[in-house]
């Protein structure tokens, strides 16, 4: 019985100390609860008000006829915790295996992604970059599907990281006038604000309002509950011709390699409206090739001495002052003239010389002797009115259009400390100042449109779904610009230089052209007039047609030229290119009858949806539904209509052919391709045949006409 | 159907009521903290860890009913050397596969092909009825208490040195619950203290020379790691805050009636939530009452427990029951108190209420041999007062 007591003695002791320890777990949580509770609210109020912005979707920058200039689509970035619980867990084991799977699906070598990998698991590594390309959202499903992922507990330490990426379907196409987007501090993930370009000017419509939500964890998913949805960014239609634009940068680009020139531009404009159809820029890369590197059209290292493009604005100042007029006979001797200890050549000095010609034949001829002799003559102590006049054409200030790094014009002033002695004569000509190519089209346009001056103009209209929501009309600088005598004058002078003059080889039997001609000696950048005692040249062109109704202005600039450098001959050709490519597409008479016969519209291969809506809306007699698939054919022959279903299998190339861009845009991108479009209207070839397996992130080529 | 189940319930019918509660406490909580784990693991389905600790409760129950209605006490002492060894061989066993085996993950389970389980929950048993018979066997002098001793002392280090290897606190908690039991078994106090003594200096030489010691010493560089912790703060805890700061959030979160069942909103964020913090969690939900009710049902069972020993009329089953009780008692103790923050973070599991696999069907024995014991008194009390004198003198001694 002693025994039995002791021992129920000494457990209750036990059991009193078990209670005390109760007693302070009890204590303590009532400690927690009430004493010094400020860092627990502080966590709380973090788990609760942990924000993330939901990010909105970028408005596209579209054509004039609304294909895609510039597009988001959105990638992701793979990574991996491999300090993941899970992950250490299996890692040894399934290391090998999850290599494998990672190394075919994305086609890399699997031994080397193995070794990285390892050496990214000893270090701890909680931010392994599993494949070092974004990968688009196929291939992100596609890598969350491997086995290991599901089943090898690897996924358990998957992170991604979304983000959309600016593509242009169109590859380099007006890419410096598109624009571009700043990265941001955070690589993209932040950034994405417009920048250059049209992104940049348009800006606050592209890119829409982020929306705000609140990252609640929900049974361990993290989950955005939205409190303020994203607003996505509005579609900006600009005035660029897709097909335009693709013929005028190739000619360009033709010539460009001819030339092996340092830099061309060329702008197509409309000349009642002002909208830029066609604008592209080639300066050499790095590595040599040509492509769009900078906005030489209306940037400031654009903004160059125009030359004798130049003296049309010199002519129409004397003539509307009425000192000269076109048959008023100057002595131009044998192309040489001293002018204040400065001699200037005529371009064809050594040939014999013109003698005494009239104005219009200086004008026609170019002569740099004429023109300066002729202002001179009438403005030598009245500087002030050429320069005053100059101005009121709107000349020595900048176009705003907003865009960055906009070239500023500069035309300097009698008395400013730069002007000297020569001046007068070097500016009537096109020296000592600067204009942007693009301002000298604004001025040939405005003589093109009656006196009127517009401004140019990039962006036609502002979409949301496809909706109206802005227009832009065309903004006037000036109403008139000169006289209406001076103007048919000044137009006179620039038919006679197409007709007989230095621009005689642009001609063409079809319709009559007007322009000017304009050979520059420029300066290299910063190293003066010569380099290695070899001249540098600026050849230009700009003009509009047809000569009696104008509709379209032309400016083409070209510099340092090697070999030929004359305005007509390397400029011209890419002029003459493009005019005759822009009458035929939008000038030329076309048979109406023709197209009143036919009674089913063409249709492109399309969403069997959208057809049905466009179908119903037009109250055409076509049958969606005859045959199976998403997509579906549309063929009219004489006889019937056939109604073919298309059906899209997933790993192989879609076919395309014979659908609009957008949709075999967004067709090719969601099986993985990369697309680049040349051309507008239905495909009507892909580089990639239909059915083909799908190779993730291979380039498919698609030709449109 | 209740009679005819009723005729199973035999023993200390207030043992068998706490563990009732404590499953329903269980099968609630389970569902609530394991939200993330059903996510990760399980596709989202977050019933599937509640019907999951529903059914090792009811297997549990049959285990403990089974034991209660069949097994005589005296079996277990007869088992208990050769339970013993068994559990030596599935230590070293364990050891041996986590060696041999890159991909296992730790050394604390042993897979048999067709099942895994843990040894140490086997040895929190063998070892608990193995010391009960050496107690029971020595009570008559000092001699023979300190001979005792020195059994005990012996079979504990092999047991526990063996578990220490993956488990340092388990490891601690047996040591410490068998220094308990042989203070209840009238081992004399200076050879405990002493022992103590030992035992908290090797912990403080392998907490002094941890950073030292090879990678492959097992768990020393955790336990290290864990008390630095403890005393100084987590410093590389995942943006910021660390589970023991998640479980006080909790805590502070559960006031004083807490939110409602289900409503835990921090379990999400924590890694072992249906696990080392569920009491956490449950504080989180049913505020300081549901933690005070948790406290109160393990404090019935110690108390049932020193009952039903005060009420043996053998060394033996007396021993036995303490031992089994003080165990998932202090478990429970050290799990609370990991929770509430009062001691260094361990991983230990809050007995019958985390969420557990075949440790549940262990514990189930520990109960259902408890019950055994306090059934066994019953009887003894009904059949007549006088206690029965059961020859077996070599076995244990009479109360």
């Amino acid at each position: 019985m002693e025994i039995r007591k002791d021992i129920t003695f000494r457990f209750g002791i036990i059991y009193f100390l078990a209670i005390l320890m109760g007693v302070i777990i009890l204590v303590k949580i009532f400690m927690i609860q009430t004493v010094d509770t400020g860092k627990w609210e502080q966590i709380a109020k973090e788990l609760k008000t942990n924000t993330t912005e939901l990010q909105a979707k970028r408005g596209n920058v579209c054509a004039d006829d609304g294909s895609i200039l510039a597009t988001s689509v959105p990638y992701y970035e793979l990574r991996l915790d491999l300090a993941a619980p899970r992950v250490k867990r299996v890692f040894d084991e399934h290391a090998d295996e999850f290599s494998l799977q990672v190394a075919e699906l994305f086609n890399i070598s699997k031994s080397q992604f193995k070794q990285k990998l390892t050496k990214a698991y000893r270090d701890g590594n909680r931010w392994f970059l599993v494949y070092p390309q974004k990968v688009n959202y196929n291939q992100l499903q596609q890598f969350k599907r491997l086995g290991m992922m599901k089943r090898g507990y690897f996924g358990s330490g998957l992170i991604v990281v979304g983000e959309s990426e600016r593509v242009m379907p169109h590859g380099d196409m007006a890419s410096r006038t598109i624009g571009t987007l700043n990265k941001g501090a955070y690589g993209g993930i932040h950034g994405n604000v417009g920048y250059s370009g049209i992104e940049g000017i348009m800006e606050s419509y592209l890119a829409g309002e982020n929306g705000l939500a609140l990252k609640r964890n929900y049974s361990g998913h993290w989950v955005d509950i939205p409190i303020v949805e994203p607003k996505d960014g509005k579609d900006v239609v600009t005035t660029i011709n897709v097909n335009l634009q693709d013929f005028t940068q190739n000619a360009l680009m033709r010539q460009m390699l001819e030339s092996q020139a340092e830099w061309g531009t060329a702008v197509v404009m409309e000349v009642k409206t002002g909208e830029i159809k066609a604008i592209a820029n080639l300066g050499r890369r790095k590595d040599g090739a040509y492509a769009e590197t900078y906005n030489f059209a209306l940037g400031h290292a654009g903004c160059s001495e125009p030359g004798s493009t130049f003296k049309l604005m010199s002519m129409m100042v004397a003539m509307e002052h009425g000192y000269v007029d076109t048959s008023d006979v100057f002595d131009t001797g044998v192309g040489k003239w001293e002018y204040r200890g400065q001699t200037i050549y005529d371009s064809d000095y050594g040939h014999g010389g013109h003698g005494k010609i009239s104005m219009k034949k200086i004008f026609e001829l170019s002569s740099n002797v004429g023109v300066a002799k002729i202002i001179t003559k009438y403005y030598e102590g009245k500087e002030r009115d050429f320069i005053d006049r100059i101005y009121n054409f709107g000349l020595n200030k900048p176009l705003g259009l907003g865009f960055a790094g906009e070239g500023v014009p500069y035309i300097k002033y009698p008395g400013d400390q730069v002007w000297w002695g020569p001046s007068l004569a070097w500016i009537s000509y096109g020296y000592e100042i600067k204009l942007t190519p693009l301002q000298t089209l604004t001025f040939y346009n405005a003589i093109a449109n009656n006196g009127r001056m517009v401004k140019p103009k990039f962006v036609k209209e502002v979409q949301e779904n496809g909706l109206l929501v802005k227009e832009f009309k065309t903004e006037v600088i000036n109403p008139a610009i000169c006289s209406r005598e001076t103007l048919a004058k000044a137009r006179l002078l620039l038919e006679g230089v197409c007709a007989q003059g230095t621009g005689k080889s642009l001609n063409n039997p079809y319709f009559p052209i007007a322009g000017k001609t304009g050979t520059a000696q420029v300066a290299y950048q910063n190293e003066g007039y010569t380099k290695g005692g070899r001249k540098n040249y600026q050849a230009s062109f700009a003009g509009y047609f047809p000569a009696d109704d104008p509709k379209y202005s032309v400016i083409v600039v070209i510099v340092g030229p090697k070999g030929k450098f004359y305005g007509g001959s390397v400029a011209g050709p890419v002029f003459k290119e493009v005019v005759g490519k822009v009458y035929a597409s939008f000038l030329e008479p076309r048979n109406e009858m023709d197209e009143e016969l036919i009674k089913v519209p063409e249709v492109k291969t399309a969403f069997r949806n959208d057809i049905a809506e466009a179908v119903d809306e037009l109250d055409l007699d076509i049958n969606t539904k005859a045959a199976d698939g998403e997509l579906i054919q549309v063929k009219a022959t004489d006889e019937k209509i056939e109604v073919a279903g298309l059906n899209v299998q997933e790993g192989s190339v879609p076919n395309v052919i014979g659908m609009g861009g957008s949709d075999a845009l967004f067709l090719l991108e969601k099986s993985g391709l990369k697309v680049k479009m040349n051309g507008l209207g239905k495909v009507r070839k892909q580089s990639v045949p239909a059915g083909n397996k799908v190779k993730k992130g291979q380039t498919i080529y698609l030709e449109l006409s | 159907m209740n009679i005819s189940l009723g005729k199973y319930i035999k023993g200390d019918r207030v043992i068998w009521m706490v563990l009732l509660f404590l499953s329903m406490a269980s099968i609630l909580i389970v569902y609530s903290a394991t939200g993330r784990l059903a996510y990760r693991e399980a596709g989202g389905q977050t019933a599937h860890y509640m019907i999951r600790q529903a059914i090792f409760i009811l297997l549990g129950f049959g285990v403990m009913a089974f034991l209660v209605n069949v097994i005589p006490v005296k079996f277990y002492s007869w088992i208990a050397p050769l339970l013993l060894m068994i559990t030596i061989f599935a230590l070293l066993a364990a050891i041996v596969q986590y060696k041999l085996t890159p991909s296992k993950p730790t050394p604390r389970s042993l897979d048999l092909g067709f099942l895994s389980f843990q040894p140490a929950e086997l040895a929190k048993i063998s070892l608990v009825m193995f010391v009960a018979k050496i107690l029971a066997r020595h009570q008559k002098s000092k001699d023979e208490l300190k001979k005792a001793f020195v059994w005990i002392m012996g079979s504990s280090a092999v047991v526990c040195g063996l578990i220490f290897y993956g488990d340092i606190s388990t490891s601690a908690l047996i040591f410490g619950s068998i220094m308990v039991l042989m203070y209840i078994g009238r081992i004399p106090l200076r050879y405990l203290l002493l022992t103590m003594l030992a035992g908290l200096m090797l912990l403080a030489a392998i907490y002094f020379t941890a950073d030292y010691l090879p990678s492959w010493a097992g768990r020393v560089h955790t336990f290290k790691e864990r008390i630095d912790d403890f005393v100084y703060g987590d410093d590389d805890a995942d943006e910021g805050t660390t589970q023991a700061d998640y479980a006080k959030l909790a805590i502070y979160e559960g006031g004083f009636l807490g939110k409602k069942p289900g409503g835990s909103e921090v379990s999400n964020y924590m890694e072992a939530a249906y696990n080392d913090f569920i009491y956490a969690i449950i504080i989180e939900e049913y505020g300081i009452w549901g933690g005070f009710s948790v406290v109160f049902l393990f404090m019935v069972f110690l108390y049932r427990g020193v009952v039903i020993v005060r009420r043996s009329t053998r060394t033996y089953p007396a021993f036995l029951t303490a031992g089994l009780v003080l165990l998932p008692t202090f478990q429970a103790i050290i799990n609370m108190s990991v929770s509430v923050g009062v001691a260094p973070v361990t991983g230990q599991p809050l007995p019958w209420i985390s969420m557990g696999g075949t440790s549940m069907l262990f514990s189930a024995v520990s109960f259902g041999v408890i019950l055994s014991v306090s059934h066994h008194n019953q009887k003894n009390k009904e059949v007549t007062e006088q206690p029965v004198m059961v020859n077996l003198p070599d076995e244990d001694q009479e109360l």
